[in-house]
């Protein structure tokens, strides 16, 4: 039975070790930590997730359709499986307010019938009949314009312009990851969407008893593509886009997306860090049981089971990471509450509730003593082979042979100081491999934490200065005559004009099929590139359908006329976000069967000038959506630039407060173990500078040999977790600046500074006499 | 033969030499007023019991440590208020230490342990004569490890003798070995003493080892009790314990 005075010693253990407790405890608080947030933050998701769909009933398949008859209604609910149907008459309107933001207004279900995908009101009342139609705004939008019940907003609507009354805010599961068409990141303040009676549409719209949207719950024991089949068959001669499941609807996507990172990040960062807490333990324990021989051998000849003796160094372990853990519940709640109230400016879930739950917790808890058992078991293993009477003996000294260095040419040039150190490093290679590992960690953190700037540097200067080069962009209604773009071309302050032909279409190739844009692009473009030869597709269609260049894809045009014509792969581009098809314009033309002509126009404008343009462009009554880059760069900085800045500057906190626990443990431990020989050189007349710095030189060596392999493993590493995390939204390239190494270095060397300095002033105060007998 | 005398300069002179230890509320009077002369050529050996303070007043000498109060003479230099780097220089060039537990550096060979002081010394002789005196020619290129006890100890000798020190200072010198060994060891420092002249002083709790000194110095609770002059020392062959 281990004795309660055992345990008493675990305390004092404690106490007499606080800088190594201090330090495991941090790291274990930061693993701990953050994958209780992340783990949290994950089931909150989750959570939000299916309530909202559950209590909103978010459909199970959906179709979009050019203009179809409600009448259809009782075809589509007598497909075989099909439990409720819901219809909704869709229309895109240009709101009038500054940026010319555009929107969706959909009806709302007719009174009395539930429907699917229903409107969740947070705040005001549902539309009801007045003098000015009344609508309810999506959230979203509402927020970015500053808008609420009983404001009032303008919109053309079918070429007119009507005023509408905001009786209330609302969300549905069907919008609850907003995103304009065509458009790669989410901009709640160009981009929203409105519900009103169907009644009230159908007079704004004058489009009578149609219906552009289904919504379908089926039973879940049909199968669901034979109900797509069925679907498509009835909707074909109305100018369907195709019906799909929820998995393929957008905001459903890319809401799973981000769980899905979540998962990863909830399983990534934790791990290194409670691996370096593992290497950490291990490192302190190693050297506690050297010091302890001799209690230990005491212990045992007092009768102690070795068993009992390595339960107590366990429970030291397990007691350090407790310290830890305990942290680490309250920094992972306070983090999950924040990276929660951030997913409330992404998802618009009825409500996001996080509460640090007891599984998560548990992992917390199990992961961190995982770390503590792995990093104490090599040691259990010298306590149980340590032999009382042995231990007992003054240490006999490390078993040192001579080596290659000594049998080389070079063997007795080198000066015996420098042998000294040599040997140090080189005589237990595991160790030294161990000691790199380790702080080489801390080089891995740095730079993976650091490299979210870059690349968001990077994707910035590629999409937004590399890749386009315009001043303003705008969508036009319809496309109009090349000829007609000089009238653009020619206004005061416009540089040089570019025009594109923009057409929707549905993309199919084998079993794969998706809706996009596909850009057709003048010869030799200046203010988007790429330039093109020949069909050219995202990267991500050779990855995720299998494409290769040679290969035929069909295209089905979701304008009117419904053309279809399929292109050959030439070759694949790199977009970092969404995805693209681009084709030379003049092979568009062709493949349509139609004139020059265009639906989108670049200018590049000298500064002075933009205003006047777009005063003259906004005008216009070809225009659907003007967009300036400085806009779109605005609208990024706000949305993902904002998220990534976030994430990375958490993460940078962490991995500097790690990184500095790391390193000063692992300086103050070499040191420990080396204080008795800097004392016998102290003893043989070297100078305590030069005998301190002999020895420092065997940790800068570790220092130094840890800095290449922690910046290729952390480069490496960042890859992979750019792989891992990887989305058909998001391609970015790993790029890792110079400044990001540089900052590492500079952040390191100063750890190590610091910790060689704090170590020079603890030796130095050390008494020789004292030294000399300290246990090696 | 014992040389004394207030005829002769003597190397160290100790004046009332108090050393004082605090740990916490604790306070240990290590030295509790040493006045003593040493002098060339000559062997002391210190007895005592643990706690006497031997060691403390060894290490003073040596200037690994410093007195409360007192003053400590080496020849002209008050050691007492000596700074670090006046330390070091005194150890590197005038004194030659020997511990019980050998204190080699365990990743450099016999003759490389040697190197490390004969390479920063004035006037050191060959590292090879020095693992000669000590009969460890032969094992030059072993690592400690690679040694025993006995052999650890006489390179440990040969290393404090090498850069030929006017004192060598023995804390227990034979205490972790056994009385073959512990004979050849002082069989070493009994050579070098006779072929350099070294003023050897040799800290024991062994009263048979007095017998190879000239002055037998006991110290009890922080105080010399008695100085015991001895006309002749014995043979090494007569010493047993």
């Amino acid at each position: 039975m281990v004795t309660r005075a055992l345990d008493l010693k675990i305390l004092r253990s404690l106490m007499s070790l606080r800088f190594q407790t201090v330090s495991i405890a941090v790291l274990v608080a930061c693993g701990s930590g953050l994958l209780i947030a992340a783990w949290s933050s994950y089931d909150a998701l989750q959570l939000a997730k299916l309530r909202a769909y559950e209590r909103l009933s978010f459909g199970d398949i959906f179709a979009e359709v050019k203009e179809a008859p409600l009448s259809l209604e009782s075809r589509i609910r007598s497909i075989p499986g099909v439990r409720e149907v819901d219809l909704r008459l869709v229309e895109s309107v240009l709101i009038r307010m500054p940026g010319a933001p555009s929107a969706q207004f959909i009806s709302l279900p007719e009174p009395g019938t539930p429907g699917l995908d229903r409107v969740h009101l947070k705040s005001g009342s549902l539309p009801s009949p007045s003098s000015v139609p009344e609508i309810l705004l999506h959230e979203g939008f509402a927020l970015a314009r500053n808008l609420g019940p009983g404001d009032t907003l303008s919109a053309i609507v079918g070429g007119k312009q009507w005023l509408f009354r905001i009786s209330g805010v609302a969300l549905s599961p069907d919008s609850v990851y907003l995103i304009g068409p065509g458009a790669p990141l989410p901009d709640d303040t160009r981009y929203g969407m409105a519900w009103m009676s169907r009644k009230e549409l159908e007079r704004v719209t004058r489009k009578g008893r149609t219906f552009q949207r289904v919504s379908l719950k089926v039973s879940p024991d049909v199968s669901n593509s034979m109900v797509l089949e069925d679907l498509d068959r009835i909707l074909k001669p109305y100018g369907s886009y195709g019906s799909f499941l929820r998995k393929d609807q957008l905001s459903n996507r890319l809401v799973e997306n981000e769980i899905t990172e979540q998962k990863t990040l909830a399983v990534l960062f934790p791990a290194i860090f409670l691996g370096i807490a593992t290497f950490l333990i291990h490192n302190t324990l190693a050297r506690l049981v050297q010091l302890e021989r001799v209690p230990i051998a005491t212990l045992r000849a007092l009768g102690y089971r070795s068993f009992d003796i390595m339960m107590h160094y366990l429970k030291l372990a397990l007691s350090m990471i407790a310290v830890g853990v305990v942290f680490g519940i309250a920094l992972g709640t306070g983090m999950g509450h924040l990276l929660s109230r951030s997913y409330q400016a992404f998802f618009r879930f009825p409500e996001i509730r996080f509460s640090p739950g007891a599984d998560a917790i548990l992992l917390g808890l199990f992961a961190s003593l995982s770390a503590g058992i792995l990093g104490a078991g090599s040691t259990m293993r010298s306590i149980r082979s340590l032999t009382p009477a042995e231990a007992l003996r003054p240490p006999a000294p490390q078993r040192f042979q001579s080596g290659f260095l000594d049998r080389s040419f070079l063997g007795p040039r080198i000066p015996v100081r420098i042998r000294m150190v040599l040997r140090n490093s080189l005589s237990r290679p595991l160790r030294l491999t161990w000691n790199i590992l380790g702080m080489s960690c801390a080089w891995i953190l740095l730079i993976m934490s650091w490299s979210w700037n870059d690349i968001l540097e990077n994707l910035i200067d590629e999409q937004f200065h590399r890749l386009s080069r315009e001043t303003i962009s705008m969508s036009l209604r319809a496309p109009v005559k090349d000829s007609s773009a000089d009238s653009w071309g020619k206004l005061p302050g416009v540089l040089e004009h570019e025009t594109y032909r923009i057409l929707p279409v549905r993309m199919r190739f084998a079993q794969h099929s998706k809706t996009l844009a596909l850009t057709g692009v003048p010869p030799l473009p200046r203010l988007e590139l790429p330039a093109v030869d020949g069909l050219a597709l995202s990267r991500y269609f050779q990855k995720a359908w299998g494409l290769n260049a040679g290969d035929r894809v069909e295209f089905e045009s979701l304008e009117d006329g419904k053309k279809t014509f399929s292109l050959t792969v030439s070759h694949f581009i790199r977009d970092a976000i969404g995805v693209s098809a681009r084709v030379p314009k003049a092979r568009l033309h062709s493949s349509l069967n139609e004139e020059s002509s265009f639906n989108r126009i670049l200018l590049r404008v000298t500064p002075s000038s933009v205003p006047d343009v777009l005063e003259r462009l906004e005008a216009s009554p070809l225009g659907t959506s003007i967009r300036t880059k400085s806009d779109i760069l605005a609208s990024f900085a706000r949305t993902l630039g904002k998220l990534i800045r976030t994430s990375s500057l958490v993460l940078v906190v962490f991995a500097i407060t790690m990184a500095i626990a790391l390193l000063l443990n692992s300086i103050r431990i070499s040191f420990a173990e080396r204080q008795k020989e800097i004392a016998s050189l102290r003893v043989l007349g070297l100078p305590f500078s030069t005998a301190f710095d002999l020895l420092l030189s065997e940790t800068a060596i570790q220092w130094v040999l840890a800095a290449p392999i922690g910046c290729v493993a952390g480069n490496l590493l960042t890859r992979a977790a750019l792989k891992a995390m990887h989305a058909e939204e998001y391609d970015f390239t790993v790029v890792i600046s110079a400044r990001t190494y540089a900052l590492s270095f500079i952040i390191l060397g100063a750890c190590f500074l610091a910790g060689s300095q704090w170590m020079r002033t603890i030796c130095r105060s050390t008494p020789l006499p004292d030294a000399i007998k300290t246990e090696e | 033969m014992a040389v004394s005398g207030p005829e002769r300069a003597p190397v160290f002179k100790a004046r009332n030499l108090v050393k004082t230890y605090s740990w916490g509320e604790v306070t240990v009077h290590a030295l509790r007023g040493v006045d003593l002369d040493l002098y060339e050529h000559e062997i002391v050996v210190l007895l005592g019991p643990s706690g006497s303070g031997k060691t403390t007043l060894l290490n003073i000498l040596g200037g690994l440590d410093s007195a409360s109060s007192g003053e400590v003479f080496y020849r002209e230099h008050n050691l007492v208020t000596s700074d670090e780097d006046v330390l070091t220089r005194f150890r590197r060039e005038h004194v030659g230490f020997v511990f019980q537990y050998y204190n080699l550096i365990a990743s450099l060979t016999a003759l490389e342990n040697i190197r490390l002081v004969t390479e920063i010394s004035s006037s050191p002789m060959k590292p090879e004569d020095a693992l000669d005196l000590v009969g460890m020619k032969a094992l030059a290129d072993r690592f400690p490890s690679q040694l025993s006890g006995g052999e650890q100890q006489r390179v440990s000798i040969a290393r404090a003798i090498a850069k030929r020190p006017d004192i060598l200072l023995c804390d227990e010198p034979t205490g972790a070995l056994d009385y073959e060994t512990g004979r050849k060891v002082l069989e070493a420092i009994q050579k070098i003493h006779s072929e350099l002249g070294t003023l050897v002083v040799i800290i024991t709790h062994n009263a048979a080892i007095a017998g190879m000194a000239d002055r037998v110095i006991r110290i009890e609770n922080g105080r010399i009790g008695e100085i015991r002059i001895q006309p002749e020392r014995l043979p090494l062959d007569e010493i047993r314990w």
